[in-house]
């Protein structure tokens, strides 16, 4: 076998430019998680409702997005959403899109796994207090299933940044695109390769760090009494 | 509400607290209440007794319609529970429950969990609502805890924290669903001295309890259930020292033996 000439030089030269695919990424990331939560929210009052028309809605939404491929999805929306608005969007309008409403669907699984585990002692006291059904939820319910939700949340933005990188395949311009980009310029694909493993695994591993410091600041062991 | 003495109580003439007529309920196959029929005046109270399984949780969760009910009327303070959810908002305005589990809301103060209610149903101005906790959490003799979360507190003061939250709606029929179960003995005797206190200022008590020397202190009337039927209703001395039926008897010797 032949000894490969490894040279990551240029990795160095080019580093701006890789930063700059890093950036893509992190922006797509934190769009998509801010109206993920968003339509999480919505889609999981939803499913939790006691009204059919509702949970039917929120429940086939959820089981269509989670039984299809990312990629599927990323690119059904790419060449869909002209077809329907007339409008071609961009590499990002589509991606943001795309893993807005799939992360909105593992929400609202998430955000309806959080509000069962809450004790149905909480739903009984509120309504015997006579509490309606929005200050029932916003004061007494979601406050304590939030706690329920955040290893899970943490967990799915960790997933939604892994999951950004099938972005490049509709030509966004993140760090995956970037890496391939100058992979071919250089013809050495795997020193840019492992540049972006690198890379990725240098915001991950501190982001996976952070989680469990959340996590540990809200556990969901709370001692009942002394 | 006005202190009365013991024993110089009078059942008020007026249309009764709660009425319950020919209520049947089922949880699937399983009959869980039959042809119960049972009427509390206001200001009296009532003790429910009887093995497990008999049905006496569920009938007084049906009272504030935790449980729904499928034969029968039950009318409380004047309104027939129905679906109707208006009506069943205001039934559970004027009807509080205690808990064997307390229920306090962990993420909250003892103040909190008193002054929620009042401020999101009553719509009562913050401070308001402060005060009128204030003045119930002293009336279960724990004002120096409002601060606190539940689970600082033992399981006797997290009991009366639920009392005084309860209390803090001003309902007029309070509903006990076996309020000391859950409690270690030695805090036992400060839950009930707390809901004699209640009871001997007029309020209309439903009770669900095996402590028998409460329902003789405070009980105008005691109603034995088993297998979903009321059995026997009566004053407790009569119904302790004068069991007419077996089944009475047999819960009487198991309770009442140790």
């Amino acid at each position: 076998m032949q000894l490969y000439h490894w040279d990551f030089g240029f990795i160095a030269s080019n580093l701006p430019y890789l930063l700059g695919g890093l950036a893509g990424t992190l922006r797509l990331a934190a769009t998509t998680v801010v109206l993920g939560a968003a339509i999480g929210l919505l889609v999981g009052l939803c499913r939790i409702s006691h009204a059919r028309f509702p949970r039917w809605m929120a429940t086939g939404y959820i089981g269509l997005f989670r039984n299809t491929p990312a990629l599927v999805q990323l690119l059904w929306l790419y060449y869909a959403v002209p077809i329907v608005t007339g409008v071609q969007a961009s590499p990002f309008t589509a991606a943001v899109l795309a893993f807005s409403l799939a992360t909105g669907a593992y929400l609202a699984e998430i955000i309806r796994a959080g509000v069962s585990a809450v004790s149905c002692g909480q739903w009984e006291a509120a309504t015997s207090l006579g509490l309606g059904y929005v200050p029932l939820m916003v004061r007494v319910i979601l406050p304590q299933a939030l706690r329920h939700m955040v290893p899970a949340f943490t967990n799915q933005t960790i997933d939604v940044i892994k999951l950004t990188a099938i972005s490049s395949m509709i030509a966004y311009g993140d760090l995956v695109y970037h890496a391939k980009i100058l992979a071919e310029q250089q013809f050495r694909p795997i020193e840019a390769y492992t540049a972006l493993a690198v890379l990725y695994s240098a915001v991950l591993i501190p982001l996976s760090y952070v989680a469990q410091l959340v996590e540990r600041r809200y556990p969901v062991a709370v001692k009942l009494s002394r | 509400m006005t202190a009365e003495t013991p024993g110089a109580r009078e059942i008020a003439t007026q249309a009764a607290a709660v009425a319950l007529r020919n209520v049947d309920k089922w949880y699937g196959h399983l009959h869980v209440l039959r042809n119960v029929s049972m009427t509390v005046a206001r200001g009296e109270r009532v003790v429910l007794c009887g093995p497990s399984g008999s049905g006496k949780s569920t009938m007084i969760r049906c009272i504030n319609r935790l449980e729904g009910h499928q034969k029968g009327e039950i009318v409380v303070d004047g309104i027939e529970l129905t679906n109707n959810s208006v009506a069943l908002d205001r039934v559970r305005r004027e009807v509080g429950m205690v808990f064997q589990s307390f229920n306090l809301f962990p993420h909250l103060t003892v103040l909190e969990n008193c002054t929620l209610a009042p401020i999101w149903v009553r719509k009562m101005q913050k401070n308001d609502a402060k005060l009128l906790a204030m003045e119930y959490l002293t009336r279960v003799r724990i004002p120096d805890q409002a601060l606190k979360y539940p689970w600082q507190l033992s399981g006797g003061q997290q009991q009366r924290v639920a009392i005084a939250r309860a209390l803090c709606m001003t309902p007029k029929i309070m509903l006990f669903d076996e309020p000391t179960s859950a409690l270690d003995p030695e805090m036992i005797k400060e839950v009930l001295d707390t809901m004699i206190e209640l009871a001997d200022s007029g309020m209309t008590m439903i009770c669900v309890t095996h402590e028998m020397g409460f329902a003789r202190k405070v009980a105008d009337r005691v109603v034995f259930m088993d297998q979903g039927e009321i059995v026997e209703s009566g004053a407790p001395e009569q119904l302790f020292a004068e069991p007419r039926t077996e089944r009475l008897r047999t819960f009487l010797g198991q309770i009442l033996g140790h």
